[in-house]
């Protein structure tokens, strides 16, 4: 067998990624203090832009909540001062606030609860420009027909007043003062032609260097799968010096003990089957490679989603493709021992895990916008719940993708918000021991008491807070650690208005 | 008056009279026009003064805060006086107008009041403009964008409506009572154009700026346009020094004013923590150049021939070049330096935003090897002047003569 067969190379192709791919929502769902609270952040699309952010004080009276924006880039003491979130009118416990983030990188939203104590939680949001919105054709008309307005009324006035503005009283223009605003008419009509040119020349360049500089390019990467003895290898390439890449994000951190959170995707072939899934946890080697071992996974086109945490607390999703062309993994020798993937399947209400075991999850009803939650059973055969273990520090993982691979987002218990730039803000906003609780805010098993962590692993389930950022048909994979392996679930999930 | 051969009398001689020419226009509704179109234009200029401290010292704003009204308060005042004005030049008194205005696709309004009206019109056009530009590319933290320069051409319009009624209603006068009539309404319209100016080109013209070719640049492009038309077009013999004074004074009322008020900045990050409105920089010192040109225009005041035109134009621009680069290259390095931290210069940073760093850079000339400052970048400054001169000399005699 040779050392390295290449299968098949991807090219570099770098769709439109961010941190939750297509979704501008990040949720938590945790503790402030004793206060338990899930907030909703709505990230702004550009920068300087402002986010939206609600508040749900879920147990207790609070009698202030506060919302401050903390940046990357700059200590505690060059915040504002917070902004007082705002009740909505007829509840006691949810309140909104609007903040402006005005440089582009990460921001740490820094949430207080006031009322029969006081606590903290600390949610790390992205600000960065998602995408260049195109004018709307109303928008675009309306301003035409303006322009237009303005440009004959500017070539009249100059026009009119060359002839007549000198006039003194009872007098009426000559025939000099009449081709004198012909002259006059002219000169505003070229003035108002440069001024035309030039403007969309102006408008052009801000065009090209808000695409160019300002709105996010994700991480460039290369994705290729080479095969060394008999082990089908994922070879993913980072490259550190790109024109995309910012110098000031950092290196990346790691996030509940992994760099790189990949998934693979495979094509579905029908519309209701649950596609191929893997999620891998490619090593480093090098400055620039990550490698895996590829799990068996059938021939085809699988799309790649790979979650990055920079260490400035910036998260983000790139995305490829790559073609698979046999199922090469003919001694799977797993390169991490997280690692786990799941063949396509058929959509049921209950899915079985393997070994007698099961999975169900509450069939809610979701809409687009509105925080909900995915909780998921698992049981044996006889119903009886499944104490689980920990997966990845936590009691389960989930992706959701649309199904036209447009939304991909990774959720843990605790939300969408990355434990590793939580902790990152936590020590930097706060003290080192505010690390811990930052990890145990966000789900970490092992930075909660132990006997809390007991209760909840034995109880066999586990929730996922949520907001679909649109309607439509998703698919949604559920992974825990129960009876010593991961077990992943598979569901189909629709979304409506 | 003083530069007699320069004044408006051929159009008398080559236009014919009309038979059915009525009296003249009541003086209250130029004075009024003069004064409302004034103050419109001083509400837009203070007003886009104290928005942009709002932004540097506090950040957010909402579409009620003080500055904003004040700029729509001008903006709306311009529009609808002007509006009234062809309202009723074209429907009421129309014949009675007929001498005192100018026609456009029938309806009939003094030009100062069409300019004005088309200038409230583009300050209009820029509102949705600019609210889709903060949608698209962010909330937009600097003055030169697409939209913003709508909304200046809008405030042109207005400050220069105003102008334009001054003018009209001084040679109107002077036509009238053949005597010497106050000239300090234009004095002061001009003065809020300079104003107006200095504010566009702010993000070119703060002190650390000012060893950049490009600050010299875009001061030789606009300012030696407006100092010349207003040397030409006043009788007075120091029109220019006055409406360069007017322009400091209307700047240093900001920067001595703003201060005393309490902010406090209220997005992050915040690098620098301001407690107060934050100052705009310390004017140039256009008084200087200004001075050149009144000097100049005084000793050719005789010299009618075309030619002397010419004369004038060269050594207008030589002389904003000489008098106007030294000085604010010398006085810039006393601006940024400790000796002007007070209030009185408001120098060394104290201009800078709450989201700017104060250190290093406060002391220090923004400068990139492609804008340094060189003797061949000094002579295109001129040619540069010399152009603007010309444009300043044109406009200038246009306002001596207008009389609609």
């Amino acid at each position: 067998m040779k050392a390295f067969l290449i299968f098949c190379l991807s090219v570099v192709l770098t769709m439109d990624a961010r941190a939750h791919l297509g979704s501008p929502f990040i949720i938590f769902e945790g503790k402030a203090g004793e206060f338990p609270i899930q907030v909703v952040v709505r990230q702004p699309e550009v920068v300087p832009g402002l986010a939206d952010i609600s508040v749900s004080v879920l147990k207790g009276l609070p009698k202030r909540v506060t919302v401050l924006p903390l940046y990357h880039n700059a200590k505690r003491e060059d915040a504002p001062r917070p902004d007082v979130a705002t009740p909505v009118p007829g509840s006691t416990n949810l309140f909104t606030a609007g903040l402006w983030f005005m440089a582009r990188g990460a921001y740490a939203v820094e949430v207080r609860i006031e009322g029969e104590g006081e606590g903290r939680a600390i949610i790390p949001v992205n600000s960065i420009a998602n995408s260049q919105k195109p004018m709307p054709q109303w928008m675009g008309w309306t301003l035409a027909g303006l322009a237009c307005v303005l440009i004959i009324g500017f070539i009249s006035i100059v026009a009119s007043s060359a002839c007549q503005g000198a006039l003194a009283p009872g007098m009426i223009p000559t025939t000099g003062q009449k081709i004198r605003a012909w002259i006059g008419g002219l000169l505003a009509t070229s003035l108002c032609a440069l001024a035309l040119r030039g403007g969309t020349r102006w408008w052009n360049l801000v065009d090209l260097e808000h695409a160019e500089k300002v709105v996010f390019h994700p991480s460039p990467n290369v994705i290729s799968i080479s095969q060394s003895n008999a082990t089908a290898i994922l070879n993913l390439k980072l490259p550190v010096h790109s024109p995309t890449r910012r110098s000031n994000w950092g290196p990346l951190i790691p996030d509940h003990g992994k760099l790189v959170h990949l998934f693979l995707i495979g094509t579905p072939t029908s519309q209701e089957e649950i596609p191929t899934f893997a999620h891998l946890h490619p090593i480093r080697q090098g400055e620039e490679d990550y490698i895996a071992s590829l799990p068996h996974l059938a021939p085809g086109r699988y799309q790649v989603f790979a979650d990055l945490i920079h260490e400035i607390g910036l998260t983000e999703t790139i995305t490829n493709v790559v073609d698979i062309s046999t199922d090469s993994a003919q001694a799977y020798l797993p390169s991490d021992p997280d690692d786990s993937s799941l063949p396509a399947q058929s959509p049921a209400p209950v899915v079985a895990l393997g070994d007698g075991l099961q999975m169900e999850i509450s069939r809610n009803s979701f809409t687009p916008g509105v925080p909900s939650t995915i909780r998921a059973k698992i049981a044996d055969s006889s119903g009886t719940a499944v104490t689980l273990e920990p997966f990845l520090r936590m009691l389960g993982h989930a992706a959701i993708e649309r199904a036209d691979g447009q939304v991909f987002v990774h959720l843990h218990p605790a939300g969408t918000l990355s434990m590793a730039a939580a902790r990152h803000f936590a020590i930097k906003y706060g003290r080192e021991a505010d690390a811990q609780a930052s990890d145990a805010n966000c789900g970490d098993l092992s930075a909660i008491p132990p006997s809390t962590a007991e209760s909840l692993v034995r109880g066999g389930e586990v929730s996922f807070p949520v907001v679909f950022p649109s309607s439509g048909n998703y698919r949604l994979w559920v992974q825990v650690r129960a009876a010593g392996a991961i077990r992943t679930g598979a569901f189909g999930i629709t979304v409506s208005d | 008056m003083a530069h007699a051969s320069l004044a408006p009398a051929p159009i008398l001689k080559v236009s014919k009279p009309r038979s059915e020419a009525v009296g003249s226009e009541p003086l209250w509704t130029s004075r009024w026009s003069v004064f409302l179109l004034t103050f419109a234009s001083g509400c837009i200029t203070a007003g886009i003064l104290w928005d942009i401290s709002w932004h540097i010292s506090i950040g957010r704003d909402t579409f009620w805060t003080p500055a904003h009204m004040m700029i729509y308060l001008g903006g709306s005042l311009g529009g609808f006086w002007s509006g009234i004005l062809a309202l009723d030049a074209t429907f009421i008194h129309r014949e009675h107008r007929r001498d005192s205005t100018i026609g456009i696709f029938g309806a009939r309004a003094p030009t100062g009041a069409w300019v004005a009206m088309w200038g409230a019109g583009a300050m209009l056009t820029s509102a949705p403009f600019d609210n889709w530009w903060h949608d698209t590319y962010g909330l937009d933290v600097k003055i030169l964008s697409p939209p913003h320069m709508v909304l200046a051409l809008g405030m042109y319009g207005v400050v220069t409506g105003a102008v334009l009624i001054a003018a009209s209603d001084r040679n109107q006068k002077r036509d009238r009572t053949n005597a010497t009539t106050t000239h300090w309404p234009m004095i002061v319209a001009n003065g809020i154009q300079v104003a107006l100016t200095s504010i566009l080109l702010t993000e070119l013209s703060e002190p650390n700026h000012q060893h950049s070719a490009l600050f010299y640049f875009a001061s030789a492009i606009f300012y030696p346009a407006f100092l010349m038309n207003a040397a030409r077009n006043h009788s007075n013999r120091w029109s220019a020094t006055l409406v360069a004074l007017v322009y400091m004074g209307i700047l240093l009322a900001m920067i001595w004013l703003l201060p005393l008020f309490h902010a406090e900045p209220k997005l992050a990050p915040v690098y620098n923590r301001v407690d107060h409105m934050v100052p705009p920089a310390f004017p140039l010192l256009l008084v200087i150049p200004a001075l050149g040109l009144d000097l100049m225009m005084r000793l050719l005041v005789n010299r009618a021939h075309w030619a002397w035109n010419i004369v004038r134009i060269l050594l207008g621009g030589i002389l904003f070049t000489a008098l106007f680069c030294p000085t604010q290259w010398f006085f810039s390095e006393f601006l940024i330096s400790p000796l002007a931290d007070n209030w009185f210069f408001a120098g060394h940073g104290r201009f800078f935003a709450y989201m700017n760093h104060r250190d290093h850079w406060q002391e220090k000339f923004w400068v990139n090897p492609e804008t340094i400052m060189t003797w061949s970048k000094l002579v295109r400054c001129w040619l540069l002047a010399t152009a603007s001169t010309a444009v300043g000399l044109g406009a200038g005699t246009f306002l001596a003569k207008i009389r609609r």
